[in-house]
C-alpha cells in the first residue's frame, strides 16, 4: 500500500501538467496544428494526429456536469481521510477533466474553475473551487491536507 | 457505353456490392458452455482457471485436446503471460491464437473473430475463454494500472476505481432521466431471484428493496448491492462448424448477426449512450427479428446504469425511457421481459474478463435447454450483450449478439 502519499505513477506525458502545477498554473496540451486542447494529456493530437503538441494556459472555467463522493477507496491514503469528493468537469476550453471538488462548490452541474497544484506526491492533481472562490478557499480544507504544503 | 462496357461496369458493380454486404454468420456455431466454478479469493493464478474451463471444454465435448486448433482468450491476471504463453503452460499447439484485452466485451469480440476463423477455414475447433483469478491485492493492481489514463487523470482522485466511474454516470443519468434508486433496484433484485436458483452464483440470498436502498455507501448514489463483487472463475465455450458439432452430437447455437463498436460518440460530454446506438438496426436487420421475438436478453451489468443504457440503445425503449421501461416490466426469469436469467454478474460475481463471458454461456444454456436455474420458457432467440473497458471517463467496447436455437 502507498500509505500516507497519494498515488504517485504518472506517464511522461503527464509532465507537462505537473511542471505547470509547480508554478501554480493550469496548462492543457494543445496541438500546435489543429489547435485542439485536449486531455488527459497524449502522445498526439486525438484530432489530426499531430505530434507537435504544446502546453499552453487556460483559464479553466467550466462546468461540474456530475459528482460522486467516494466511500470506499482503494488507497489507504483517501481511506484514512474519510470520504472524498471528485466529479467530472466540461472546461469551456473543450476537455472532459475529473477533479477534486471542493466543499463549497454547489452540487452538479454547477459552475466552477478547476486549479492545478502539486500533491503530496509532487505530481500534478486539478481541483475544482466554486467559480468566484479565490484559491485561498483551500486553506484548511481536508483538500489542503493532500496538497505539498508549499503551494497551497 | 457498348454492351462490353457495360457489362464490365455492372460486373464491377455488382463485385462492390458483394464486397460491402457483411456475411452471414452460417458456417459457424457456438456450444459447450463452460463455467469454472467462482470463488471470492483464490492463490491459484489464472492459468489455473484457463486449465480448468479447458478441461470443461473437452469433457462436455468429447474433444481431444490435440483437436483443439484456436484459443480466443482473455484475461486481467495472467500477467506477465498472454495467450502466447498460456500456450506452452497448458501444452497447447494452435494454428490460430487470438488475445482480446476488452474486458466486458471480451466475450461478443472473442464469438464475432472465432465465427469469422471457423467460416473462412483458419481453425476448425476455437476455444473461447476468459479466465481470471481474485487474490487479495490483485484487484487494486489492475484498478491503479489499468490505462495510462486512468493512471494519469483518475486514480490519483480518491481512488475509487470503477465504482466511482460508474457512481458518476449514475449521478448525471438519474439527474437527466429522472430515474430513482428503486428502479436500479428493481433490476438488481430481479437477477437475485434469477441467481437464488442458479448454482454457481455467490449471491444467492434473497434481497429486498429495503436491503437495497439501506445498503452502505460506495460512492454515491451507489450503495453496495450496485456494484460487482469480484472474484476468481472462468468462462467458456467452443465455436466450430455445424457439421462438426452434429457430428459430436453437441447442442449448439447460431448466430445470426453481431457488432462491436469502440469509442463511439467521443464528442459527448459523458457517456449517456453506447455504441449499440449506432448498429442496433442493421444488428435486428441483419438478423431478421423484431425485438418482439428477442425472448430474453443479458446485458453487461457491472452496475445496473449499464444495463439501461443497454435496454434504451439496443432500441427496447427510447433513450431516456429506462426508467419507465423498468416500471412497466418484470425481468425475473419467468417475467415480462427475461434479463440476465443467471442473475448477471451483480449476483453471480464478477470473475475479471468473465464478466463478459456470463451473458454468453448463459445464453448458451437457456437456448440448448440446458440451464443450470431459472428457464425462460419456450426460448428460441436471445440478445446478449458486452461493454467494457473505462479508459478514462466512460466505457470504449460496446458488443452484441443476436443468437438462436435454430440451425444456421
Amino acid at each position: 500500500m502507498s500509505g500516507d502519499l497519494p498515488p504517485a505513477a504518472r506517464s511522461t506525458a503527464f509532465e507537462g501538467l505537473t511542471a505547470a502545477a509547480a508554478r501554480g498554473r493550469l496548462e492543457l496540451q494543445s496541438c500546435k496544428r489543429c489547435q485542439a486542447v485536449q486531455y488527459p494529456p497524449r502522445e498526439a493530437c486525438h484530432r489530426c494526429l499531430s505530434t507537435q503538441l504544446h502546453w499552453m494556459p487556460q483559464s479553466g472555467g467550466g462546468v461540474l456536469i456530475a459528482q460522486t463522493t467516494v466511500f470506499h477507496s482503494y488507497e489507504s491514503f483517501f481511506g484514512s481521510r474519510g470520504t472524498w469528493r471528485v466529479g467530472l468537469i466540461q472546461l469551456e476550453c473543450g476537455p472532459i477533466v475529473m477533479a477534486h471538488v471542493h466543499a463549497a462548490v454547489a452540487p452538479a452541474p454547477a459552475r466552477v474553475r478547476v486549479i492545478a497544484r502539486l500533491d503530496r506526491s509532487e505530481q500534478g492533481v486539478l481541483i475544482a473551487i466554486a467559480e468566484e472562490a479565490p484559491v485561498s478557499v483551500l486553506a484548511g480544507t481536508s483538500l489542503a491536507e493532500i496538497l505539498l504544503p508549499a503551494r497551497t | 457505353m457498348t454492351t462490353l462496357a457495360r457489362s464490365h461496369a455492372s460486373r464491377v458493380h455488382r463485385r462492390r456490392a458483394t464486397t460491402a454486404r457483411r456475411q452471414r454468420y452460417t458456417q459457424a456455431v457456438l456450444t459447450t458452455p463452460v463455467t469454472v466454478p467462482y470463488v471470492r479469493y483464490s492463490d491459484h493464478g489464472a492459468h489455473w482457471f484457463a486449465a480448468r474451463a479447458l478441461s470443461g471444454l473437452l469433457e462436455g465435448s468429447g474433444l481431444a485436446k490435440t483437436a483443439l486448433d484456436g484459443l480466443c482468450l482473455s484475461s486481467f491476471t495472467l500477467a506477465p503471460d498472454t495467450a502466447v504463453g498460456l500456450t506452452q503452460h497448458l501444452g497447447l499447439s494452435l494454428r490460430w491464437l487470438d488475445n482480446i484485452p476488452m474486458g466486458g466485451a471480451a466475450g461478443i469480440v472473442a464469438l464475432r473473430r472465432a465465427a469469422r476463423a471457423v467460416q473462412a477455414g483458419d481453425a476448425h475447433v476455437v476455444a473461447c475463454v476468459a479466465a481470471d483469478t481474485h487474490r487479495q491485492d490483485s484487484l487494486r493492481n489492475t484498478i491503479a494500472g489499468f490505462s495510462q489514463f486512468t493512471q494519469d487523470a483518475v486514480y490519483p482522485y480518491g481512488a475509487g476505481g470503477p465504482n466511482a466511474s460508474f457512481a458518476l454516470l449514475t449521478s448525471y443519468y438519474m439527474r437527466q432521466y429522472g430515474a430513482q434508486r428503486e428502479d436500479f433496484g428493481k433490476l438488481c433484485i430481479s437477477q437475485r431471484q434469477n441467481a437464488m436458483s442458479f448454482p454457481h452464483a455467490l449471491l444467492r440470498d434473497p434481497l429486498t428493496l429495503a436491503d437495497y436502498l439501506d445498503a452502505r455507501p460506495i460512492a454515491d448514489p451507489l450503495c453496495l448491492f450496485d456494484c460487482v463483487m469480484p472474484c476468481a472463475g472462468a468462462e467458456a465455450f467452443l465455436v466450430m462448424r455445424p457439421e462438426r458439432a452434429r457430428d459430436l452430437g453437441l447442442k449448439a447455437v447460431s448466430i445470426l448477426s453481431t457488432m462491436e463498436r469502440h469509442n463511439a460518440f467521443p464528442e459527448d460530454p459523458i457517456q449517456m449512450r453506447g455504441g449499440w446506438a449506432l448498429d442496433r438496426e442493421e444488428l435486428f436487420a441483419e438478423a431478421g427479428v423484431g425485438h418482439q421475438q428477442v425472448d430474453f436478453l443479458q446485458t453487461y451489468d457491472d452496475y445496473p446504469v449499464i444495463s439501461l443504457m443497454q435496454i434504451e440503445d439496443l432500441g427496447f425503449c427510447a433513450k431516456g425511457e429506462g426508467p419507465q421501461f423498468v416500471r412497466n416490466h418484470t425481468f425475473t426469469a419467468d417475467g415480462s421481459f427475461p434479463h440476465n436469467t443467471s442473475g448477471g454478474q451483480l449476483s453471480v460475481g464478477q470473475a475479471g474478463a468473465a464478466g463478459g463471458y456470463l451473458g454468453l454461456t448463459e445464453a448458451l444454456r437457456q437456448l440448448t435447454g440446458t440451464v443450470l436455474g431459472a428457464a425462460v420458457p419456450n426460448a428460441r432467440t436471445a440478445l446478449v450483450s458486452g461493454f467494457g473497458m473505462i479508459n478514462y471517463d466512460r466505457g470504449l467496447c460496446c458488443g452484441a449478439a443476436i443468437l438462436s436455437r435454430d440451425a444456421p
